[in-house]
């Protein structure tokens, strides 16, 4: 329990140090004149590709794919979409965006509470509707030689991404 | 205060980055960092629904991911004290830059922003966390599905809600 808090920490401090919590940055992404928060994404997503990689190699981790859920990744995603443009926080930068004061994020926490509650409510009822369930499948190759040169690809694309982003919003 | 000086984008990523691999970890979580299933978790304990069948479903990640934000509220906290950030403020400066200083307008927004944010994410099964960066980092086709449809709709809403920001 203690070990999660000071996990929950670092994350916190990371993410506020970093600015990376604020509606500025976030809401600022949507405007498109800031890119903090898709620089942080990519940079991050690249390192702990291979990191991970290598830790699996030592039999020190193992894969939690989520299942490929078609019907929930899409209309969930659209509406996460169109809620983290207005709101300007995500569930991880909400709570952190309270830790520093910002009463907006509050708001969006109650609600964000609301909807978790009418979620256990109709889930019995949509639980059918999400589907088809394709499986927990990842771009893994079946041999650890062509999965390294897989994963170090997408990790150099990724932070290609980030540094093009990094150059485009310096010319904003 | 004097402000702190902030933590440089690249650095932020790789520190993030590694905190995930560390989680990642069998003697340290065994799990991915992950956000959204608090919400329900938390609002299913406030209304003793502990027997209802999702939140049998999401009991132990729900758990987790409440004292991981505790955690995250306390490093917020604590870290916008320590460098000067700490505020009690509740229109963003660069939302009213575009929406203006109404009050009654942010509220609006942030409780609809709030509601759909976490809705969406449950019918997913993630966030930005669970998803784009826990779900990236494993190459998961699901997260990578999310991640694209979650920046068309986000730069979509963000055209057609702000318009041309200034």
């Amino acid at each position: 329990m203690i070990k999660v808090i000071i996990l929950g920490f670092l994350f916190g401090i990371i993410l506020q140090r970093s600015r990376v919590n604020t509606f500025e940055k976030i809401g600022g992404f949507a405007m498109l004149k800031d890119f903090t928060v898709p620089k942080i994404l990519l940079a991050s997503i690249a390192t702990s590709a291979i990191l991970l990689l290598i830790e699996m190699q030592f039999g020190a981790a193992n894969l939690h794919v989520k299942p490929f859920i078609l019907g929930g990744i899409i209309v969930g995603g659209i509406l996460f979409g169109i809620g983290m443009a207005t709101l300007g926080y995500c569930p991880g930068t909400l709570i952190v965006s309270i830790g520093e004061g910002r009463l907006d994020a509050i708001i969006g926490t109650i609600f964000g509470l609301i909807a978790g509650w009418i979620y256990i409510l109709i889930f019995p009822s949509i639980k059918s509707l999400l589907g088809p369930n394709l499986g927990k499948i990842n771009l893994y190759s079946g041999s650890t030689v062509i999965t390294f040169l897989i994963v170090l690809l997408y990790s150099a694309v990724l932070f290609y991404l980030a540094f093009y982003l990094d150059k485009k919003e310096s010319q904003l | 205060m004097k402000k702190g000086k902030v933590l440089h984008w690249l650095w932020a990523g790789i520190l993030l980055g590694v905190l995930n691999v560390v989680v990642m970890n069998v003697h340290v979580a065994n799990r991915p960092i992950g956000a959204s299933t608090m919400f329900p978790y938390l609002g299913g304990l406030i209304t003793h629904l502990k027997n209802a069948a999702y939140m049998q479903v999401i009991a132990k990640p729900g758990n987790w991911e409440l004292y991981f934000l505790i955690g995250a509220f306390i490093g917020g906290l604590v870290s916008s004290l320590a460098f000067g950030d700490f505020k009690l403020k509740l229109v963003p400066s660069r939302w009213s830059k575009v929406k203006g200083e109404n009050k009654g307008k942010r509220i609006l927004w942030a409780a609809i922003g709030g509601f759909l944010l976490i809705l969406g994410a449950r019918l997913a099964g993630g966030c930005t966390s669970g998803h784009i960066l826990s779900g990236g980092m494993q190459l998961s086709v699901s997260s990578l599905t999310f991640g694209v449809v979650v920046i068309i709709s986000f730069l979509i809403t963000g055209k057609l809600f702000y318009g041309r920001a200034k």
